[in-house]
C-alpha cells in the first residue's frame, strides 16, 4: 500500500477519537487533501421544494458559495444534487449524467461553483442513521481523474466520517427547537387530533394550543401544521418512533 | 421479534424442513429471479462453504425461517480466504479461531423494511450474541458499503480489512466488527430488543474447537 493509502486507514483508526467534530473535519480535510480535495459538506437532501440549509450536518464549503447556494435554492437545479435522488452509487461531479447536467440552471450552478473554487468534486450518497437520504460531498479546485482505488478510499472515509458525525451530534443535540410542551402538542396533532382534542387531553385551553401550533409553524417556517410535522420529522425534532407511539395511544 | 436458532452439524436434523424451505427461497431469489448464481438441479442454493464446519443462525418467526446468517472459523477455507484475499491489504488475511467469517446475511424479501427495528437489526444482534457466547472476538467478511454504514451507526467498532471495490456493480469491502458486551447492548438498544434472541436445541458444538491449538497468528 502507498503512504497515501496507509494514511486513510490511520484516519479511520482515530475517527472516533477527536475531541470536537471540527477537529475531525480538520483531520479529514488533511487526508482527502492528498487526493486533491479542499472542501467537504455532509448534508441531508431536501424533499420537494424544501430548503437544504436545515439539513446540513457539517459544512466546510467556502462560506460565500454556500450562502449563494442556499439563497438561490440551487439544490433544485444542481445536477450533482439531483442525481443523488436516482442513485446510491458515488460519482465525480464531472460525471453527472446528461439528463441532470442539461437541466435548467444546472450548468449555471456548476459554473458558479467553479468560480468559487469548486471546479470538481466527488459525492458519496448514504442513508443517515434515521434513514434520511444524505450525502457527503468533497470539493476540489481543479478537475480530477480519480482511479477506482482512490474512489474506494474516499468512500471509506465518507462512510466512517458520516456515521461518526451523526452519532456525536445525537449525543450533543444542538437543535432542540421545540419545547417539550410544543413537541407534545405536535405529536398529538400529527396523530390526527384537533386543537380542541389536544386542549382536553393536556388540560390546557384551546387558545393555548393554538398559540403553541403558531409557535411551531414559525419555528419551522412552515405554511401550515402538516408542513410543520413534515419538517419536524425531517429535522429529527420528532421521530417516527414517537409518532407511532402517539398513534398507538389512540387506536 | 425473531427467534435465532443455532444450527450446526450436530443438530441439523432437527431443522431439516425449515432449512430446506429457506434454501429454496434463497435459490428462488438469487438464482431464478436475479440470476446472480446458477440455477441448481435440486432448487436449493448451496456454495462450497456449506460444510460440516459451518454454523447457521436461522431467524424464525411463526415457525418460518425469515432470515439467516452463516458463521465459520477463519482458520478453514472461507469466502474471504478463497475469493477475496486481495481485499485484505490493510490488515492481512484473518486466520484465527477467534475471528469468524460471517456470510449469507439474508432476509426474505417480504420481511425487509427500513428502520433500525427491522429483521436485519435483529439478526445483527443475534450474531453478536452468538459470537459473545462462543468467545469469538471479531466477525465479518465481504459486505456492501451501505451495510458498513449500518454497522457503524449502531456504534459498533468496525475494522476495514482493505479498500472498497466494485463487485458485481456494488461497492463492497471486507470488514470485521469487534465483538464485546458493549456492542451487543448498543445493537439491542438500536433495534429495540430487550432480551436474548438465541435458541439452542439438541446437541451443540462449540464454535472454537478447544482441541486444536492455534498455530497461526491472527495477522499473516
Amino acid at each position: 500500500m502507498s503512504a497515501q493509502e496507509i494514511a486513510v486507514f490511520e484516519f479511520i483508526e482515530r475517527v472516533d477519537n477527536h475531541a470536537l467534530i471540527d477537529d475531525l473535519l480538520d483531520d479529514l480535510l488533511d487526508v482527502v487533501g492528498n487526493y486533491g480535495f479542499q472542501h467537504m459538506i455532509y448534508t441531508g437532501l431536501p424533499v420537494g421544494n424544501n430548503a437544504i440549509d436545515p439539513l446540513v450536518k457539517t459544512n466546510r464549503f467556502p462560506q460565500a458559495w454556500w450562502d449563494r447556494y442556499v439563497e438561490h435554492d440551487y439544490a433544485g437545479m444542481d445536477g450533482v444534487c439531483q442525481q443523488v435522488y436516482s442513485t446510491m452509487s458515488p460519482f465525480a461531479w464531472n460525471e453527472v449524467e446528461q439528463r441532470f447536467a442539461e437541466r435548467e440552471g444546472a450548468s449555471q450552478v456548476a459554473g458558479e461553483a467553479a468560480e468559487h473554487g469548486l471546479a470538481d468534486g466527488y459525492i458519496v450518497p448514504v442513508f443517515s442513521r434515521d434513514e434520511w437520504l444524505s450525502a457527503i460531498s468533497f470539493g476540489a479546485a481543479t478537475e480530477l481523474k480519480l482511479s477506482p482505488r482512490e474512489r474506494g478510499a474516499l468512500n471509506l472515509m465518507a462512510v466512517y466520517t458520516s456515521s461518526t458525525i451523526e452519532r456525536r451530534q445525537q449525543r450533543q443535540p444542538t437543535r432542540g427547537k421545540l419545547s417539550s410542551r410544543e413537541r407534545e402538542v405536535l405529536l398529538w396533532i400529527s396523530a390526527g387530533k384537533s386543537c380542541w382534542d389536544v386542549s382536553a387531553i393536556l388540560g390546557i385551553s384551546e387558545q393555548t394550543v393554538r398559540f403553541h401550533t403558531a409557535q411551531i409553524r414559525t419555528k419551522f417556517n412552515a405554511s401550515n401544521t402538516t408542513h410543520a410535522v413534515a419538517r419536524a420529522l425531517q429535522q429529527g425534532e420528532i421521530s417516527l418512533g414517537q409518532l407511532s407511539e402517539s398513534l398507538g395511544d389512540i387506536h | 421479534m425473531i427467534e435465532a436458532h443455532v444450527v450446526n452439524a450436530q443438530n441439523k436434523h432437527l431443522y431439516e424442513r425449515e432449512f430446506e424451505e429457506f434454501l429454496r427461497r434463497r435459490h428462488d431469489y438469487y438464482a431464478v429471479a436475479n440470476r446472480w448464481v446458477s440455477i441448481s438441479d435440486d432448487g436449493l442454493e448451496l456454495d462450497p462453504f456449506d460444510t460440516q464446519e459451518s454454523t447457521y443462525l436461522l431467524g424464525m418467526q411463526e415457525g418460518r425461517v425469515v432470515t439467516s446468517a452463516r458463521l465459520m472459523p477463519t482458520t478453514i477455507p472461507n469466502l474471504v480466504s478463497e475469493e477475496f484475499p486481495h481485499m485484505c491489504e490493510s490488515i492481512g488475511l484473518p486466520c484465527s479461531p477467534e475471528w469468524a467469517d460471517w456470510t449469507r446475511t439474508y432476509v426474505l424479501p417480504e420481511y425487509r423494511g427500513v428502520g433500525a427495528t427491522g429483521i436485519l437489526g435483529q439478526m445483527f444482534c443475534a450474531v453478536m450474541e452468538y459470537c459473545l457466547d462462543e468467545g469469538v472476538t471479531h466477525t465479518g467478511g465481504v459486505l456492501q458499503q451501505f451495510l458498513l454504514k449500518r454497522w457503524l451507526d449502531l456504534g459498533w467498532k468496525v475494522i476495514p480489512a482493505g479498500m472498497p471495490r466494485i463487485l458485481s456493480g456494488d461497492w463492497c469491502l471486507v470488514a470485521y466488527v469487534e465483538v464485546n458486551e458493549t456492542a451487543l447492548q448498543l445493537g439491542r438498544s438500536h433495534a429495540g430488543i430487550d432480551r436474548p434472541l438465541l435458541i439452542r436445541k439438541g446437541a451443540q458444538l462449540p464454535f472454537i474447537n478447544q482441541d486444536k491449538t492455534p498455530t497461526v497468528e491472527a495477522f499473516l
